[in-house]
């Protein structure tokens, strides 16, 4: 059940160049959210009046995490937040991650500041066999530590850390070495998540991902944030990513 | 105690004047997890067509300075799913449910207002002639008074619940629509819905809704709300519901002084829900501030 709460900030940190992490003490929404789910955060709206949505990176007793990059004046206002502030914020939100038992190996695959779902997900799947696929630009974006460094695969654009290409090729290079069954989670830029669908459909691998969109009220109520999609038989729909998502399957999804 | 009740027809009396607009709030059961909408003297449902309408393609909505724009295409689940969906909770909502229909052509809202006249938890109609998303019915029936006039007129022989007609601020003169609705014998108009709005993207050039063009909401409309209610209060003596930018109790008591015996919440829901609360606890404060027994003394009390 979804609560809305004043939280009280108990950390806001800079990662990396444009990356931050910020930490509320809010146990309402730390105690029940699941990987893949997201929460609202509210500002003083005045211009601009829609909250923002943001995956949840962590949960940690009564803490609850959130990366943020930033990117345009909402961001800017966040990382002015100081310790001890206090922010309105709605949450659990969406639908979450399945994990199944099955599955031998667990792929992540974060781009960019995608990669905070993700996150959430090591530390609930710490003790299975999982892997990180980090995507970024260059070496300056944020790529989070995991307990077992190996299981952490970094992959940049120019080549600075780690693999010299984009995510997804990254991972077609590794997969034939991989234990199956998979599953891969992943969140990211619309062009990687397109193209780990096709890479999923290609090597017969289950897809879920979580989509993005424009959203104003994250519960259902102006059903603002649609996305298109296809039913079971593959006919044309429109789906909503703050209650029938923010995760679809990879054949789900309506790329156009 | 104050007394917040405000009479919209002898058919309708709210406990207090804060509905909600349609399509901002579902239909009312989203929110209870945190919302005790117990506190709206009346929900108005999202628009309900005969059949299911999926709505438009995205990009569905875009923030604007002090508001946004939305073309979401009256997306719903259709007749017979509200019926059989949402009777449980509206039995137990303790203020009025007001059904908003909006249909492609008269025989649609016919049909639809026929089957829920029988439906005793269902109080009222308010009637949609003026959605500017969706490319047959919406705003046409609502942009030209005789046009109106002929698709309104015959319901006030279906129904004998509460009758409300939604108008468009996108005409020249909403006065005269207004006296339609008088003139239809409908109990009371509500205004106003959203004004056209556009926004483009400047790198990729393209706009950013579907339709191109959208309907515009949320604080940067008040006080067009305000002109047109003005306006409409001049020429007609039936009930107006305001409706356009409300954000708190400030703005409920600026509506009822222009002349509104309700008003609407609509787009402050997505980004303030707890604002019915707020307003709330603010009309009591106010009225006793003002030595007020009663909101309804605030009607049409602006000095103009």
């Amino acid at each position: 059940m979804k609560k809305l709460c004043q939280s009280k900030i108990l950390k806001n940190e800079q990662l990396a160049d444009q990356y931050w992490k910020l930490v509320f003490d809010c146990p309402e929404i730390a105690n029940e959210a699941l990987p893949g789910q997201f929460i609202e955060v509210y500002f003083d709206h005045s211009l601009k009046i829609f909250p923002r949505p943001f995956s949840i990176a962590k949960v940690e007793h009564d803490a609850l995490e959130l990366i943020y990059k930033v990117i345009g004046s909402q961001t800017e206002i966040m990382a002015s937040w100081k310790p001890g502030e206090t922010v309105q914020i709605l949450g659990p939100l969406g639908n979450f991650f399945v994990i199944s038992d099955d599955t031998k190996t667990h792929i992540l695959v974060g781009g960019g500041v995608g990669l905070a779902p993700m996150v959430f997900m090591s530390e609930v799947l710490k003790e299975k066999n999982f892997l990180f696929f980090c995507g970024g630009r260059n070496g300056r974006e944020y790529f989070p530590e995991v307990h077992d460094p190996v299981r952490r695969i970094i992959s940049t654009d120019d080549g600075s850390v780690g693999f010299h290409g984009n995510v997804v090729q990254c991972l077609e290079k590794e997969i034939a070495a991989i234990e199956t069954p998979v599953v891969i989670y992943a969140c990211g830029p619309e062009k990687m998540c397109e193209a780990l669908k096709y890479f999923g459909e290609k090597h017969n691998i289950p897809v879920q991902i979580s989509m993005e969109t424009i959203m104003a009220c994250g519960m259902g109520l102006c059903q603002g944030c649609a996305l298109k999609t296809y039913d079971e038989n593959g006919n044309d729909k429109i789906s909503l990513v703050c209650k029938d998502g923010p995760i679809f399957k990879g054949e789900e999804i309506n790329f156009g | 105690m104050v007394d917040l009740s405000v009479e919209l027809s002898e058919k309708l009396l709210l406990k207090n004047p804060l509905m909600t607009a349609s399509g901002t709030f579902g239909y009312g059961d989203e929110v209870t997890d945190f919302v005790d909408t117990n506190l709206y003297g009346g929900i108005v449902s999202k628009s309900l067509s005969l059949n299911p309408r999926v709505g438009n393609p995205p990009p569905r909505i875009v923030e604007t300075p002090g508001g946004m724009i939305n073309s979401i295409g009256l997306a719903n689940i259709g007749l017979d799913r509200f019926l059989e969906e949402k009777e449980e909770y509206f039995h137990n909502f303790e203020g009025q449910l007001i059904v908003n229909i909006a249909g492609q052509e008269d025989d649609e809202f016919y049909t639809i207002l026929k089957r829920l006249d029988r439906v005793n938890w269902v109080r009222g109609f308010e009637i949609n002639v003026s959605c500017p998303n969706v490319k047959k019915g919406g705003i046409q029936f609502g942009t030209d008074p005789d046009f109106m006039f002929k698709l309104i007129a015959p319901m006030r022989d279906l129904t004998d619940k509460f009758l409300m007609i939604k108008l468009s601020p996108n005409v020249t003169d909403i006065a005269k629509m207004a006296v339609k609705v008088q003139e239809a014998k409908c109990d009371a108009v509500s205004m106003i819905n959203t004004l056209y709005g556009a926004a483009i993207d400047i790198y990729t050039r393209k706009p950013k809704i579907n339709t191109v063009i959208g309907g515009l909401s949320g604080p940067a409309v008040k006080p067009v709300a305000l002109a047109n209610i003005i306006k409409a209060r001049k020429a007609i003596d039936i009930p107006i519901v305001g409706i356009g930018g409300i954000t708190n109790g400030d703005d409920v008591i600026e509506f009822l002084l222009a002349g509104a015996s309700a008003v609407q919440l609509g787009t402050v829901h997505f980004f303030d829900p707890l604002a019915v609360v707020k307003i709330h606890q603010f009309l009591q404060q106010y009225l006793e501030s003002q030595n007020l027994n009663t909101i309804k003394e605030l009607i049409g009390k602006a000095l103009i």
